[in-house]
């Protein structure tokens, strides 16, 4: 769900469709990210609400399988991350400001 | 506080005077109480009242303004400085300051605005100023203890009273360590934290009771919704106007399952705690109208105990046990257990006969006797042995 | 695989989520807060927690509740507590710029194998700090908004300019005077060439000494000889000794450079330390600077090979630890008090935004300042881009508020560095933008390929995985180097409480 399986082209590349109603760009991205010192990584769309990532070793004999695997599996976190952080995103704001806020901006008593 | 029967002469209302063995000159009187057994020669004129034991004979002219008032003990029991109030209305008479005692305490207020299930002394919902009272205390306790407990009730519903009588410690007993025993609501209000840090008294340590790490917990033992919240304030107003704080937990059957992170909670929101006490229940009061919802044997506890206090240690917490004899605590935890209770309010039940390590176990509450533990046994000459190894 | 999980929100929720960050780990999770408190969760209590089902009240909502991972409530007291323990880890910025470290030469009577600095010939004065250069250095550092200053004579070897030394020493007891911060002087010296008259001066002006001590004879030799190449081990024994006795040993500190030969030997460095009296050690690896880099084959190592004999060597001490023998690694000690504590730590070399010019400042021989001592490293190899100035032509305001810093803190801060900011450790790391640039050429570096990250993320998921999971004993280490106590004075209740009154 979310994604179809990864295609192996005749290239050594492997090319993966994800369901951007699904798994927003900013977790797409973050998870290729992660693997860019592995592979080398081409993301665009693939029509409406979908995305193609394309995954290529960066040296022979890297396994990409393996690393399609673990990328499925880490746009899942990033996924779960961006949702996370959208959620608490005000409150992490009010914890920010108020940790280095001075003293006189606040109020006088609780 | 200690009370003995007495019988006075001369004496139409209550008075209040400091105890002196060894007589004061004339001029210094005024305040002064005087113990002893007087004979024809003794000058006893001047003094608030001559205090002296059934020996005493009346008889001899001595000046009779001097109020006579004799008790049925030995007059040993009374120390040079002990303040006593003499009431003749009831034939007693009341210890307000023992100067020979550790566990001295200023009972400002009966008034609290929680109403903790664990509470050994009801508090009341009106009653008449103590400050007056006090004010005259502090004065006669001068120079004063090493410490002093300031407790109640609640201490701090007295607002500027409270101030004032802080003030007057400040001043009149300049070296005695004060210690507040508070439930720390009133502490959230910053600016009432800042008149007191205001004071300027520099030995001043302030006790805050905290029974969970949840507000559901804290509001559920002290009776009050949103306790816990004004608490955690407090205590978070208290250290930023840099106040030594001492955090109290005592122990029911309601948080010892969390006490180990209880504690946890109390070192990650509040480091700048330079003690905590984990205290036993004092099965008096609204506690014995609720022993079947707090009550748990110490025993049963005894596992959470050790880690709670292995945790604090480990992170340099100063950390001490209250009110739990050392039969019912593992041996490892002995050098942490207090003598917490007062001389008059402690006692060793039959049960006690023969331990050989009595001295160093505060005993119990003689006021919770419907309810000890179960574990309670006198400890042999091994126990003895292995305290003595702590003690050299 | 795991499961995507709706995250819980909106109207309908019964607890409402408070900022964290986690990280998978061994087959369960770990969750960690603003305020750097953390719990580790089964796969499915956390599913359950970010999708708003867990049991109320069972016992991981109360957890995270009394953590502030969650509230069912208001929030402003969690967000109150939060934002305190927040500002309590980033505690080390209040005082600003502490450490000033003053290159009194670059000449020195040693080579060694990995050494950073340049270094000239022992009688190349020329390379000398000048007197003038060092009066203005210590105005300068009396400038600083810092109650506590800390000034440390490096080199080369510093002792080849202790006329200087002197000088500085004497100068900042003079503006300290009407100063009052509180001054320490520590000397980093390879103890080679001192005499007792120098060491006299040190303790009459509580100079302590910092030296190297890479391990057991033949290991310190195979990097550390004197300038015609014999080793320096007796050398620095006899220096040891010397300091040691006049100083007292509570004044003398030692730290080792792991290279290619030690590794798999940190239990004989520790054997040694233990043996000349010393009560800690800091494994350090090589910086990828200076004579390193071009030397690499010869001394250096893979940063995986680093961390296998570093887990090797703190396994050891542990081991110590629990016969009864007090010894503690520094490195790990700081990152446990991050993990454990509710306080913050300066460390230069790992902390966010960086410590470089904010928390150290280095003055070079010649007078130019730079954020950190790799920024001076780049300098000399004609790449000024973290010098801050030069203490003939800069003020103060010019040298502490310039670009060079403002540039090394905003590309320093973990909260907004790709991956930094996701990661569970985050509070618990750092970022070292100078030494990005060096190895990667950029300040915010490629962190998949980063050994500075591979390094720290595997020796905090170790530390933390010890102090979790270790056993009590193993906790009774750990709290007594983070506490710096004996261990049997942890494992006792050494100190008492206040009498009381109920």
């Amino acid at each position: 769900m979310g994604f179809n399986t990864a295609v192996r082209r005749d290239d050594g590349c492997f090319v993966l469709e994800v369901d951007t109603s699904f798994f927003c760009k900013e977790a797409i991205l973050k998870t290729a990210y992660q693997f860019t010192d592995q592979c080398h990584f081409e993301v665009d769309t693939a029509g409406e609400g979908a995305a193609r990532v394309a995954i290529s070793p960066m040296e022979l004999g890297t396994d990409v399988q393996r690393i399609v695997h673990e990328f499925l599996n880490e746009l899942i976190d990033q996924e779960l991350r961006v949702r996370v952080q959208r959620e608490t995103a005000e409150i992490h704001r009010l914890i920010v400001s108020e940790a280095f806020a001075p003293l006189e901006a606040k109020e006088g008593s609780r | 506080m200690r009370q003995l029967k007495c019988q006075s002469s001369g004496l139409t209302h209550s008075l209040m005077g400091k105890v002196t063995l060894d007589g004061m000159p004339r001029r210094q009187r005024l305040d002064y109480v005087l113990v002893a057994k007087p004979n024809a020669k003794t000058d006893i004129s001047g003094y608030k009242a001559v205090v002296t034991d059934r020996s005493f004979r009346p008889g001899f002219a001595f000046g009779h303004r001097t109020p006579i008032t004799r008790v049925d003990c030995n007059l040993t029991i009374f120390s040079e400085g002990d303040v006593v109030e003499i009431e003749p209305g009831s034939d007693s008479m009341t210890f307000f300051y023992e100067s020979q005692s550790r566990d001295n305490a200023l009972l400002v207020t009966e008034r609290c605005n929680c109403r903790c299930i664990t509470c050994p002394q009801p508090p009341k919902t009106m009653e008449e100023s103590r400050t007056a009272f006090n004010r005259e205390l502090i004065r006669l306790m001068a120079p004063g203890p090493d410490s002093l407990a300031i407790t109640g009730g609640e201490p701090t519903l007295l607002g500027d009273d409270f101030l004032t009588l802080l003030s007057d410690c400040k001043v009149r007993l300049p070296n005695t360590n004060v210690i507040i025993l508070s439930n720390g609501r009133r502490f959230k209000d910053r600016m009432f934290v800042e008149q007191i840090a205001r004071l300027g008294h520099s030995r001043m340590t302030i006790a805050v009771a905290l029974y969970g790490d949840l507000d559901s917990l804290h509001d559920e033992i002290v009776g009050v919704k949103g306790a816990y919240n004004e608490t955690v304030r407090g205590l978070y107003n208290l250290a930023l106007y840099g106040f030594p704080v001492e955090i109290r937990v005592v122990i029911s059957s309601l948080n010892y399952q969390r006490l180990p992170k209880i504690v946890d909670f109390i070192y990650a929101n509040m480091p700048f705690a330079c003690h905590v006490a984990l205290m036993g229940l004092e099965t008096a009061g609204i506690a014995a109208e609720n022993l079947e919802r707090i009550w748990i044997d110490p025993f049963d506890y005894r596992h959470e105990l050790e880690h709670a206090c292995r945790y604090l240690s480990r992170r340099m917490i100063s950390v001490s046990i209250y009110n739990l004899p050392l039969c019912v605590i593992p041996n490892a935890l002995w050098p942490v257990a207090r003598q917490s209770i007062s001389g008059w309010k402690n006692v060793y039940p039959p049960g006690c006969g023969g331990c050989q390590v009595k001295k160093d176990c505060c005993g119990f509450f003689a006021s919770s006797d419907i309810c000890r533990s179960a574990h309670i046994s006198p400890l042999g000459i091994q126990a003895a042995e292995h305290q003595n190894r702590f003690d050299s | 695989m795991i499961m995507l999980q709706q995250v819980c929100s909106g109207a309908g929720a019964r607890y409402k989520l408070l900022p964290f960050r986690f990280m998978r780990f061994d087959a369960r999770t770990l969750v960690v807060n603003q305020g750097g408190q953390f719990l580790v969760l089964s796969n499915d209590e956390f599913d359950r927690y970010v999708s708003g089902t867990l049991e109320i009240p069972g016992e991981v909502f109360l957890d995270l509740k009394a953590k502030h991972f969650l509230a069912d409530g208001k929030i402003d007291l969690p967000v109150d507590i939060l934002a305190t323990e927040y500002r309590t880890k980033k505690s080390f910025l209040r005082a600003f710029t502490s450490l000033h470290m003053l290159v009194l030469t670059v000449r020195c009577n040693q080579k060694c194998k990995y050494c950073q600095v340049a270094c000239a010939k022992a009688d190349a004065r020329r390379y000398d700090m000048q007197p003038g250069t060092a009066k203005k250095a210590v105005e300068l550092i009396f400038e600083s908004p810092s109650s506590d200053i800390k000034i440390e004579f490096q080199g080369g070897e510093p002792f080849l300019n202790f006329d200087v030394m002197r000088a500085v020493v004497e100068r900042a007891e003079e503006l300290n005077r009407t100063n009052t911060k509180r001054l320490e002087f520590v000397a980093c010296t390879n103890l080679t060439l001192v005499t007792r008259d120098h060491l006299k001066y040190c303790q009459d002006h509580g100079i302590t000494i910092s030296t190297s001590l890479d391990g057991p004879e033949e290991l310190h030799n195979r990097c550390r000889s004197m300038e015609n190449g014999e080793g320096s081990y007796r050398h620095v024994m006899r220096g040891i000794e010397m300091a040691r006795d006049v100083l007292g040993p509570e004044y003398v500190a030692a730290l080792m450079t792991a290279t290619r030969f030690s590794l798999g030997r940190f239990s004989d460095v520790v054997d040694e330390y233990l043996a000349n009296g010393f009560r800690s050690v800091f494994f350090r690896s090589l910086n990828p600077y200076g004579w390193a880099v071009s030397r690499r084959c010869e001394v250096g190592y893979s940063i995986g090979d680093f961390i296998r004999s570093y887990k090797e060597g703190v396994d050891y001490i542990i081991g110590l630890n629990l016969k009864g023998e007090s010894f503690i690694e520094d490195y790990a000690s700081i990152i446990l008090a991050r993990i454990l504590t509710p306080f913050g730590t300066g460390f230069v070399d790992l902390q966010s935004p960086t410590g470089a010019g904010i928390q150290c400042a280095i003055y070079d021989y010649d007078g130019n300042v730079y954020v950190s001592d790799e920024g001076r490293m780049l300098g000399r190899r004609g790449d000024k881009t973290f010098m801050m100035g030069n203490v003939h032509q800069d003020d103060y305001r010019t040298l502490f508020s310039g670009d060079v810093i403002r540039q090394a803190v905003e590309s320093s801060c973990v909260e907004c560095l790709p991956q930094c900011s996701d990661c569970a450790f985050n509070l618990w790391c750092g970022a070292d933008p100078v030494r990005n640039y060096a190895t990667q050429g950029r300040v915010v570096v490629h962190k998949p390929s980063d050994d500075y990250c591979r390094k720290n993320m595997e020796i905090i998921r170790y530390l933390f995985d010890k102090a979790l999971n270790g056993g009590e004993q193993v906790q009774d280490a750990v709290w007594s180097w983070i506490t710096r106590r004996p261990i049997e004075e942890v494992s006792s209740f050494e100190y008492g409480g206040k009498q009381c009154v109920n």
